[in-house]
């Protein structure tokens, strides 16, 4: 059997631990080591779920952002190529570096679609679609949060 | 890297043919911008200065090092305290282009050691160095702009209403320019935050930006100079109280802030603290997201820029989804309670 990625980074994490920091007295090396560390904690914590969330998260923005598009007319070339790419990724067996740059698109559509939701604010259909969209916004950033939280509280550098 | 030779030679161009750098210091932590600590030999006696660069690819913050040193030569001739600022040179061959400035060392630390000890007099001691800081503060917040020459520079708000939403807008173009990810929660966050945008400033201030602990050189609990002004801009002296790195909380905030009034001569609406205290929190995206350009570009590809610019900026995004929507009271309590990190500067020694 395999050692997976998270074992094998825990594991250089355990040797920095157990010998390299005790023997380091440096200001500028004992940041760069807080900051390896600190990289090493946030793959472990993403690298097992990334591809599985994204692939759930930019499925739920084709059924979100199809609404949307539907709902208030909103013709914008992001939403455009997001829409257009984001059946073939999903469903076959996708990269996870192509669900990134799938994600980001659809990011970048939600972005274009909140400015659009605000500039027609008090219209029931925008507003409806706003909420929509906020509900989605909250739901991603429970997703990422545990590649965030708490890795990244702390010392900053 | 610049090596001490070099370093001399350059001293020598601008000082005269005397001057000789006998050591120098990269000061810790000095990510956004390259500080070091540089000492000569002047024909027997010695001098020391603070030569200050910007990192390699650019600072994190996206304002021009030329913006710091013209607010910090303006502020020289006044009562507010500040290291002598002695040149700038925009493209030295030294840093292969990078903008320099050099001011003259002052005499002190950013370090107050003891002051989280235990007991009263320790309490106390942190309540002087608190008062102490809202004086200076007062007397920064209280310049005349315009008999000063701030006006010429600095983008000025239309009134003292105008002061939060003049910086709200500022921060959204900053924020379309720099940001390398769509951040849409944050431009949500940006929406709900301008719903709440305080109109109450008692003037238009200049105001510090980062200020409080681990910011300023302090000398016998008081404070020589106040340093680091890349943030500096016009607004609400309130804002300058959101981004006091611990020093609401070194003292009583209640006597700290009437003292500050006090020698201010005008009130700080608290609420609006409240409100600055999470502005800040949406500021910290596109400031700190401005360091990771030169990461993804390769011109700097350093771990502190990409856990500067990347993984805290991500953090900040995870607190504004604590936060919007909430009435504001709210949201800066969650801030506080944020900010209780035992890795805060204040809380370094705990």
């Amino acid at each position: 059997m395999m050692p997976t990625s998270q074992q094998m980074l825990a594991a250089v994490q355990l040797a920095l631990q157990e010998h390299v920091a005790p023997k380091i007295d440096d200001q500028w090396a004992q940041s760069a080591l807080r900051s390896v560390e600190v990289i090493l904690n946030h793959l472990q914590a993403r690298v097992p779920v990334e591809g599985a969330m994204l692939h759930e998260d930019s499925r739920e923005l084709v059924v979100l952002l199809t609404a949307a598009r539907d709902r208030l007319s909103h013709d914008d070339p992001a939403l455009a190529t997001f829409l257009a790419e984001a059946p073939d990724l999903i469903d076959g067996y996708a990269r996870v570096d192509a669900l990134q740059a799938l994600n980001h698109k659809g990011r970048e559509a939600v972005d274009a679609l909140l400015h659009a939701c605000h500039a027609r604010k008090g219209e029931a259909v925008a507003d409806a679609v706003h909420a929509d969209l906020r509900a989605w916004l909250l739901k991603h950033a429970d997703r990422e949060s545990g590649f965030f939280f708490p890795t990244y509280v702390g010392r900053p550098v | 890297m610049i090596d001490q030779q070099s370093l001399s030679d350059y001293f020598a161009a601008h000082m005269g043919g005397d001057v000789r750098v006998t050591r120098f210091k990269r000061t810790f932590p000095g990510i956004s911008r390259e500080t070091f600590l540089v000492w000569t030999d002047e024909g027997g006696s010695e001098g020391s200065y603070v030569f200050r660069t910007d990192a390699l690819g650019g600072p994190i913050c996206p304002v021009p090092l030329d913006y710091e040193y013209r607010i910090i030569k303006g502020l020289y001739p006044t009562a507010v305290p500040v290291a002598e600022p002695l040149w700038f040179d925009p493209a030295p061959a030294l840093t292969e282009g990078r903008p320099v400035m050099v001011r003259r060392m002052v005499d002190g630390s950013n370090d107050l050691p003891g002051l989280y000890d235990e007991g009263a007099q320790a309490a106390a001691r942190r309540q002087r160095v608190a008062l102490d800081h809202a004086e200076k503060l007062a007397t920064l917040h209280a310049l005349d702009l315009e008999a000063t020459g701030f006006t010429a520079f600095v983008d000025m708000p239309a009134s003292a209403a105008d002061c939060a939403l003049f910086d709200f807008n500022r921060w959204q173009t900053i924020f379309r320019d720099v940001r390398t990810d769509p951040f849409p929660l944050v431009t949500e966050a940006a929406y709900w935050l301008k719903e709440h945008l305080p109109t109450t400033a008692p003037r238009i201030s200049l105001c510090k930006g980062n200020n409080g602990m681990g910011e300023e050189i302090w000398k016998d609990d008081r404070i020589v100079a106040l340093s680091d002004w890349e943030l500096a801009f016009a607004g609400d002296p309130a804002q300058d109280w959101a981004l006091s790195q611990g020093m609401l909380t070194l003292g009583d905030a209640d006597v700290t802030l009437r003292h500050y009034e006090d020698v201010a001569g005008f009130a700080i609406d608290r609420s609006s603290l409240d409100f600055y205290r999470v502005w800040e929190v949406w500021k910290a995206v596109p400031t700190l997201n401005n360091g990771l350009r030169p990461f993804l570009s390769g011109e700097n590809p350093r771990v502190p820029r990409l856990n500067l610019g990347f993984g805290r900026v991500k953090l900040f995004e995870q607190l504004l989804a604590m936060m919007i929507g909430k009435p504001i009271d709210e949201a800066a309590h969650i801030v506080a309670e944020w900010r209780k990190s035992p890795y805060r500067p204040e809380n370094a020694a705990n």
